[in-house]
């Protein structure tokens, strides 16, 4: 249990009060601050940008409205990524049952940022290349955290790629630190296996 | 130790989560386990790629659209008050 003295030094205890009698304009320094960690999480929990930037909209409103609630019992931050967190879960158990309903067929056009199908000139500029394999590879890893259950999806995501550590993990996911680290074993496996399948053995 | 318990523990031994007796152990089994120091080698590539993939930029317009729904919740707080 955290004191008062503990709250109080949650470096954005100030504008919380702000905010718990009403701020609005506090609030939004608290969006600003936390807009892109809470995009990222959700972005790697989901997959899809346009559902992550829906479901960090979400979960900014429902922290505005719940607001006046929050005791301090943990960080600001850990709260905020817990509820970017569960959101993203809900809504990949909502993408999960949409596309098992829905078909594709080869015809259908190719998914590019803008729809087209991409025409870059072949160059020969070595750190092109490299930036163009660190970005498939980048996609290839995704795909495989996206094929991941999500309890072990979430443990590689705020660990791995957020950098957490694993107490924080298990105060968000509310597990305990040894079932993180088994987890957080489980999952890389997974990914090792899968990129194993994607890349080849020279992964 | 046998090769399965010990890959069991290779990712906390490689972010040091160990005990010291722990990872004594699993030190002394990757001197002479071929198997084993390859699976490691293959975790460490895992982790470094997954540490290493780039931060996405939000859409622009992210924090404005969530501060209208944030004025529009509190002005309808308001009007019910």
């Amino acid at each position: 249990m955290r004191t008062q003295e503990q709250t109080k030094s949650d470096a954005d205890y100030e504008v919380i009060l702000c905010c718990q009698k009403g701020d609005v304009d506090a609030f939004e320094g608290l969006v600003r601050k936390y807009e892109k960690k809470m995009f990222n999480i959700s972005y790697r929990m989901t997959g899809d940008y346009n559902e992550a930037s829906e479901v960090v909209q979400d979960a900014f409103v429902s922290v505005y409205k719940n607001i006046k609630g929050f005791k301090g019992k943990a960080r600001f931050s850990t709260w905020l990524y817990t509820i970017v967190v569960n959101l993203s879960k809900n809504r990949l158990k909502q993408i999960k049952a949409r596309s098992f309903h829905e078909q594709f067929s080869l015809d259908d056009p190719v998914d590019t940022d803008n729809g087209q199908m991409r025409t870059e000139p072949v160059s020969t500029d070595l750190s092109v290349l490299e930036k163009l394999e660190k970005r498939e590879i980048g996609q290839k890893v995704q795909t495989c955290i996206n094929s991941l259950d999500s309890e072990f999806r979430e443990v590689i995501v705020l660990r791995d790629i957020q950098g957490f550590s694993y107490e924080e993990v298990g105060a968000m996911l509310k597990i305990a630190e040894g079932t993180v680290k088994s987890r957080l074993h489980r999952a890389r496996e997974a990914v090792k296996n899968c990129l194993k399948k994607a890349i080849g053995s020279n992964y | 130790m046998e090769c399965r318990s010990i890959e069991e523990k290779l990712s906390a031994y490689l972010e040091n989560q160990l005990s010291s007796e722990e990872k004594r152990q699993v030190a002394e089994h990757l001197k002479t386990c071929a198997k084993c120091s390859l699976s490691l080698n293959d975790l460490k590539k895992i982790v470094a790629y997954t540490q290493g993939l780039e931060e996405i930029e939000p859409p622009p317009w992210l924090a404005q659209k969530v501060m209208a729904r944030v004025r529009e919740e509190a002005e309808s707080k308001k009007g019910i008050l």
